[in-house]
């Protein structure tokens, strides 16, 4: 019986050294390539793949203009949850969303059209006239929303957003629990991510830029 | 004599509570929209004694109504709850700040400007109270 030769000849010095730098070649340029494309792996606020759709809602702002999905169309938008009888978290967060604001328009990239909403979960006490003098003073060009409780509702339910009111002694001053996220919807008026609180400005503005290269 | 002594070791006695043993550190307000009938107040208090202090509340001229609170976050909901009692630890420091402890003002008897100077007094359980001004600052992003 023969001896069974080698399944694999030797291959020739040249070849293996232009198949190594072939591979070594490939491989760099893969990892080039790659270092430079964004994944939601890059961004810290929870992005939602495929962004989610919404239903029709009928709200108003503290201009009195009509506020429903239309208004979402177009921009995107920076959306936050609050009422103006908070000392804490909604003056603090409407003052991260002015800072994010001023460094999303700051770099030059960033082409895209955006708005800051501020929806009320205290229409009670939250008419259009009170937001009127609460909500600009954080930024001119900020909105604040409002509606009657059931139509509030139909826009909080479907986004998960939780309220709830806290009656204390005086009746006058209730405190209302409420979802902390910041929501950000895009320009086909889609959710597309939630940042949790603690909101950082500068973390903010920089996982929108990277959410634009998505 | 005996009158003088017992008389001067009451005195004594008072002022061995040492009220430089609380200070109140950075106090401030975040300067609110215009008809805002809710602000918040942050400080640091930093406890020198050997033992713990306890404050059982707030005052101020200014504000009909004052309550400390702690600020939340849990499962993504904010909520706020009253605290009865703000207790800072011997040779330990407290800090009210924004999205943790805050003083809640209530009922403002004027309309607070940026730049003023509020008075509030802090008030220990052992009856010291203590004297501090807060100042009204533009609010910033934390």
């Amino acid at each position: 019986m023969s001896e069974s030769t080698p399944a694999i000849r030797t291959f020739p010095a040249p070849l293996v050294i232009v198949l190594t730098l072939a591979l070594a070649a490939g491989l760099a340029l893969g990892f080039w390539v790659q270092s430079g494309r964004i994944t939601t792996a890059d961004i810290k606020a929870t992005v939602l793949t495929p962004p989610r759709e919404l239903t029709g809602f009928e709200l108003i702002t503290h201009l009195g203009s009509p506020f429903n999905l239309d208004s979402l169309k177009g921009k995107w938008s920076f959306v936050f949850f609050g009422y103006t009888h908070c000392p804490d978290v909604c003056p603090t967060t409407l003052a991260t969303l002015a800072q994010v604001d001023k460094e999303i328009n700051r770099t030059k990239d960033n082409d895209q059209a955006t708005q800051v909403v501020f929806v009320s979960v205290d229409p009670e006490r939250d008419t259009p006239e009170t937001l009127s003098q609460y909500v600009p003073y954080f930024n001119p060009a900020f909105i604040g929303v409002t509606g009657n409780p059931t139509d509030i509702e139909e826009l909080t339910r479907q986004l998960g957003i939780l309220h709830m009111r806290v009656d204390r002694d005086d009746s006058k001053y209730y405190l209302v629990d409420h979802t902390a996220s910041i929501l950000l919807f895009n320009p086909r008026g889609q959710l597309r991510a939630l940042f949790g609180a603690p909101h950082k400005a500068s973390e903010i503005a920089q996982d929108f830029s990277n959410l634009l290269k998505i | 004599m005996k009158t003088f002594v017992i008389i001067f070791m009451v005195l004594l006695a008072f002022t061995s509570h040492a009220d430089t043993s609380i200070k109140v550190v950075d106090p401030w307000i975040p300067a609110a929209p215009p008809g805002a009938s809710v602000f918040a107040g942050y400080l640091s208090l930093n406890n020198t004694a050997a033992e713990d202090i306890v404050i059982t509340g707030f005052s101020s001229p200014r504000f009909g109504r004052i309550e400390m609170h702690r600020t939340v976050v849990e499962h993504g909901m904010a909520t706020m709850t009253k605290q009865s009692i703000l207790l800072i630890p011997a040779r330990d420091s407290l800090k009210l700040e924004p999205q943790g402890l805050h003083l809640m003002l209530m009922k403002p008897t004027q309309p607070v400007a940026l730049g003023e100077e509020i008075p509030f007094s802090a008030h220990a359980d052992d009856g010291r109270t203590i004297s501090f001004e807060a100042v009204v600052k533009t609010p910033t992003a934390p």
